[in-house]
């Protein structure tokens, strides 16, 4: 870099003596002498110009690159409740929009502070010499300009913060009328999202305009200032000049070094707004990479054996949420065992789930793999040891076999076409023109809905993981599949312990032992005949399904059911 | 992953299509016509002055510090204050015009796209990711204002400069200046060349930043399998190729203009050189010290705005493909289009629907319906039944007219529904779906969807009916509670049952419910059920289950196999007839439940 400035004030040196030798009429030799040295500092001018580019942006866009990367990294060992917590839109804006903000700071940035800086430096004995006092008076105009920016600056930030936030809701805006377009197609909202749309753009412009009337101001201000200290090197110099305290030459040449760092004064005031955006950006983006994490390898590790999950009076409350989700759980599940987990909408069967796989943490002493607090033991050891279909799965825009063969290593074909076929997939495969290589679009838009839970079960089928957790997986699937999922289940049994979660009483049966739930607790607990016998709420529902299935009037079934609700028995 | 970049488009063919582009930008500009007049006035004196500022300083110089004339000095310092003044202010007010005219043109761009993308047929919506929409009505309209707002002026104005500056070269010396302009075949040559590299570099970091784009929303929203299933390693190797895709493509770019930059330095040196030359082989004393000087000036003033113009051919590079993007959304067909002069629908529907040998298939060549006829009477609750796959759910999308049939009819109180506007049809019907979608937003935004004629009392009556007013309730901000997008606070059963009382607070002619209460218990579905038997009284209802309690509440079944209506009756009528229905029975196709 400063051999570039540096090559940038020798070559129009070279280029004022040649034009003195050529007005003198002076030998060849002379001239030939100044055009090599002119030539030489142009060559070397070119190549520090062209590393300097290079180099810099080229590490800004590697600083961008690693700066991504730790992101990303960042994002993967969060915890699952700060996903929760955060809009997807957002903490998207904050990794695309944001990181570009910083990386423009780094790159350009980088590269014209110093570069401005250096050629001040190198401009300023020089005008110094010509005329101390000029020097005095166009300083005044630009410690000026200095304190018109930094005053502004504090008022533009929270500004452009303002603007990327929304920015953000404004995306997320979109993305969610586009997703949830046959919701509004079916209750005719388009009207309605188009004017809350409109309404959002004109908040959006409101606040754009409102920086642009400050930064547009001060741009011109800028060249206000920097045109006023040329009036003043016009006057006061001038008036110099004519006085004979300096000559015309001295001011012509003073005159074009002012010009010649008009670009760098600017380039430093552009570089501010820059640093304004850069920082708000980076505090953005700070917002993710502070978030605290546990140090996984302090942690743990588990053995390879199938461990028993103990929950011992689990109680949980959702951050920010007075009510508690679950009160006092107490439950043992032993290798090999199947468990069922019923109960009503709400009453925290899935949050338990949560909770047990470790998605959401529990205070201590209160969930177990074997002896190991699960706040101690190492996730990805648990991880290894259970298979999840939650209900409402999460497939990603590749094809299907790449869905099916999520985790640490790719399956080879035969195993995941066997997880396939046990989870009921196989016709539905033979009907994709590219088999298992079929790409399923985004969140596999290109599946039904059911399809899209058989191939969450595969994929929990393929990890064959000691203990597989269902939750409520089949409510997509009609009961000729879900029937055919069960039997390749006990047939295929590749894993010991089962946990059930499920509202039909057909898939309870089939449990070892059942744990009713209701506004957070169990209520009960027992197989099949055991909770018959109770005489209690699972035997209501189940005889309610006898009754059903056996003669059939379903409105007097539910007549009786509203007496038992009268009763005593709410939901 | 194969990022494979499309193949060079036929340079031509990109010209003419950037100009037929253009074209379609400019009714958007002409609805702003006056603006536009505006902000080219502010232009026009912000350019006089601006050029009138360098005469001044000259005049100031020749006239009166030559002259030893302080007096004129003092007279023509303020004469250059003022015109720096004016400078100043027509400065502000065309910047401000400038992009308060591009905030409008991008408003009025924005808000054009996403009325037409709402209003589009659901077949787009079937074959669109999500994303894809997405960065067009965000990404690529700011792609646009920005060319606009930011692009065009300068371009106008550094045009404008190249053209005087040439002029006031060719008048100081045209020798000299024929000189000074052979070097523009070469630095044609050179923005050519430069032009392909970046065209071909800018490509690849567009299809770059999609890349990493999706992954990283996958990855956010799909969080939950990653951590499950140990996912986060081979997470990371899979964004690392596409962030190293995205590292190097820019890297190519940076590398075109590191090398653009001082190659045009080089040769303007160049060009000085030549001319010093010539001037010294050929002119020698004849020519003026000075007007070397000047053409010095100007082959650097020359050089500035040729350079300017080539960092803004990446806005234009991106603004014309963005604005494609936009204008290929902008002609996607509304496949369903309302009729011109739509029936008007009763306040309230009879609930008369008739099918006729309807046939319909999403691609005409893959019949999903066959020749399907039936009738349900007014205030008649049905039921319709069968595996999945036989058409169950098309039947519901086509009486909402979500889908043209292509051939049969189906008609609402004796009115084909092609004939009614079809806004009114939909809300006539409410449809509540297996999968609903909740929305960021309160419960009861989620529950009204915005409509200002909902009253809480409504949402609350029909959360009341459906069950939900219980869970919603305990929610620390009750009905106000955030549910944050798709509801990811509420579990599966309570956005069933917000869902359901959103279809129920409309109070429908016609109620559909597909699978409505998959994921809610047998007891919170036999609460509901109650409450909705009072509440479908006199309307008519379809209703899509799997559990046989609530087939059975039917007034008739429907069973459909492979496409076709195959039988229908009351639940004893069917098992009597021993068909599909009696081996659906049998074989527990219907949950017991």
């Amino acid at each position: 870099m400063l051999l570039q400035n540096y090559s940038f004030t020798r070559v129009p040196f070279y280029f004022q003596r040649m034009l003195d030798e050529i007005g003198k009429q002076n030998q060849r030799t002379v001239i030939l002498h100044n055009i090599l040295m002119v030539m030489i500092f142009t060559a070397i001018m070119g190549v520090s110009m062209f590393m300097m580019r290079k180099l810099i942006i080229g590490v800004s866009r590697k600083i961008e690159y690693e700066l991504r990367e730790r992101i990303y990294h960042k994002l993967l060992s969060l915890d699952y409740i700060f996903y929760q917590e955060n809009q997807t839109g957002d903490l998207m804006s904050r990794c695309t929009n944001d990181l570009d903000h910083v990386r423009t700071l780094l790159g350009p940035g980088v590269m014209y502070i110093p570069n401005s800086i250096t050629r001040i430096a190198l401009f300023l004995p020089i005008l110094l010499h010509l005329s101390p006092s000029l020097v005095l008076w166009v300083g005044i105009c630009l410690i000026l300009l200095v304190i018109v920016i930094l005053s502004l600056f504090p008022v533009l930030r929270p500004m452009f913060r303002q603007i990327q936030e929304a920015m953000g809701f404004m995306n997320n805006r979109v993305w969610q009328v586009i997703s949830g377009i046959s919701s509004i197609k079916q209750y005719t909202a388009e009207k309605i999202e188009t004017h809350r749309f409109e309404d959002l753009n004109k908040q959006y412009i409101k606040k754009q305009m409102r920086v642009v009337r400050l930064e547009e101001t001060m741009r011109p201000l800028f060249f206000l200032l920097l045109s006023i200290s040329e009036l003043v090197i016009l006057w006061v110099g001038g008036s110099q000049v004519i006085q004979g305290k300096m000559t015309l030459g001295q001011l012509l040449q003073f005159n074009v070094m002012i010009s010649l760092l008009t670009f760098p004064m600017l380039a430093l005031g552009w570089i501010m707004s820059l640093i304004q955006q850069g920082i708000s950006a980076m505090n953005r983006i700070n917002y993710i990479l502070d978030k605290p994490v546990e140090d996984e390898s302090a942690k743990k590790t588990l053995p390879e054996s199938v461990p028993v999950l103990t929950v011992r009076n689990l109680t949980f409350s959702y951050p920010r949420r007075e009510d508690k989700a679950l009160q006092n759980i107490n439950l043992t599940i032993k290798p090999g065992q199947t468990i069922g987990i019923t109960g009503p909408v709400g009453c925290g069967k899935s949050t338990l789930l949560n909770v047990m796989t470790g998605l959401m943490k529990p205070g201590r002493g209160q969930v177990f793999v074997d002896d190991t607090d699960i706040c101690d033991a190492r996730l990805e050891d648990f991880y290894k040891k259970i298979g999840v279909v939650s209900q409402v799965p999460f497939l990603f825009s590749r094809s299907i076999s790449d869905n099916i063969t999520l985790g640490p290593k790719e399956l080879d074909e035969e195993t995941i076409r066997q997880a396939a076929d046990n989870a009921g997939l196989e016709k539905d495969i033979e009907s994709f023109p590219e088999g298992l290589r079929q790409l399923i679009g985004e969140r596999g838009i290109m599946l039904s809905g059911g399809q899209k839970q058989r191939v969450a079960i595969a994929r929990a089928l393929g990890k064959c993981s000691p203990i597989l957790i269902m939750d409520d997986p089949l409510s997509s699937v009609d009961s000729k599949t879900e029937e055919h999922i069960l039997n390749s289940l006990k047939i295929h049994r590749c894993y010991s312990t089962l946990i059930l979660v499920s509202h039909r009483i057909s898939v309870l049966k089939i449990t070892d032992v059942i744990y009713v739930m209701d506004k957070g607790t169990v209520v009960e607990e027992g197989n099949h005949t055991d909770l018959i016998r109770q005489n209690g709420l699972y035997a209501r529902l189940a005889r309610l399904q006898q009754l059903e299935s056996e003669n059939g009037n379903g409105t007097e079934t539910g007549n009786e059911m509203e007496n038992g609700n009268e009763n005593g028995i709410r939901y | 992953m194969a990022f494979d970049i499309d193949a060079e488009l036929d340079q031509d063919q990109t010209k003419k299509q950037d100009w037929r582009l253009l074209r379609r930008l400019l009714p958007y500009l002409r609805k702003h016509l006056p603006l536009i007049a505006l902000t080219l006035f502010f232009m026009l004196i912000m350019n006089i002055s601006g050029v009138l500022h360098p005469y001044f300083v000259k005049t100031g110089i020749d006239r009166h510090v030559m002259r030893h004339d302080l007096p004129g000095l003092l007279h023509t310092a303020f004469l250059l204050g003022f015109i720096l003044l004016v400078s100043f202010i027509f400065q502000v007010l065309f910047n401000y015009t400038v992009q308060y005219l591009g905030q409008k043109l991008l408003y009025d761009i924005r808000i054009d796209l996403f009325k037409h993308m709402i209003y589009l047929s659901n077949d787009y919506f079937d074959r669109t990711p999500v994303g894809k929409t997405l960065t067009h009505i965000t990404n690529d309209v700011e792609a646009i204002r920005e060319f606009i707002s930011e692009g065009v002026v300068s371009v106008f104005g550094e045009l404008l400069k190249v053209v005087f500056i040439l002029a006031a070269m060719v008048l100081i010396n045209w020798k000299l200046a024929l000189i000074a302009f052979t070097i523009i075949p070469l630095f044609v040559v050179i923005t050519v060349f430069f032009r392909r590299t970046i065209r071909t570099g800018y490509r690849g970091t567009r299809k770059a930043t999609a890349q990493i784009n999706t992954t990283l929303q996958e990855s956010i929203t799909g969080i939950r399998e990653i951590i499950q299933f140990n996912y986060k390693e081979r997470s990371k190797d899979l964004f690392k190729e596409a962030n190293t895709f995205y590292l190097d493509s820019y890297l190519k770019v940076v590398d075109a203009y590191a090398l653009y930059f001082p190659a045009v330095e080089v040769i303007s040196n160049l060009i000085m050189v030549a001319i010093l030359l010539f001037a010294h082989y050929s002119l020698g004393v004849a020519l003026h010290v000075g007007e070397i000087f000047a053409f010095f000036t100007y082959i650097h003033m020359f050089f500035r705005p040729l350079r300017q113009l080539a960092e803004q051919f990446n806005t234009f590079q991106s603004a014309m493909a963005a604005s494609e993007r936009i204008f290929n959304l902008l002609d996607e067909k509304i496949t369903i289009p309302n009729p011109p002069n739509p029936k008007p629908v009763p306040q309230n529907f009879q609930g008369k629907i008739v099918f006729k040998n309807v046939n319909f298939g999403y691609k005409p060549d893959t019949p999903v319906l066959r020749d399907v006829s039936f009738e349900i009477q007014p205030g008649e609750k049905v039921a319709l039944v069968g595996y999945t796959g036989s058409g169950k759910t098309t039947i519901i999308k086509l009486l909402n007219r979500f889908y043209d049939i292509q051939s049969g009819s189906i008609a609402i109180d004796d009115v084909p529904i092609r004939e009614y506007d079809m806004f009114e049809l939909r809300s006539r019907i409410s449809t509540v779906p297996q999968d609903p979608f909740l929305f960021t937003g309160t419960v009861e935004e989620n529950i009204t969807m915005h409509d200002p004629r909902i009253t809480r009392e409504q949402v609350i009556e029909a959360s009341e009916t459906v069950n939900a007013h219980r869970f919603i309730d305990k929610l620390p901000a009750r009905y106000d509670e955030n549910v944050l997008e798709e509801g990811k606070r509420l579990s599966v059963g309570q956005k069933q049952l917000v869902s359901f009382a959103r279809g129920l607070v409309r109070k429908p002619s016609i109620f559909i419910l597909d699978e409505a209460t998959s994921s809610i218990d047998s007891e919170t579905e036999k609460l509901i059920d109650s409450a909705l038997l009072k509440l479908l009284e006199g309307r008519t209802a379809i209703i899509i289950a799997h559990r046989l309690s609530t087939i059975r509440k039917a007034d008739r079944i429907l069973v459909f196999n492979k496409g076709r209506l195959v039988e229908e009756g009351t639940h004893q009528e069917l098992l009597k007839k021993e068909g599909i229905y009696t081996r659906l029975y049998q074989t527990q196709a219907f949950s017991l439940e």
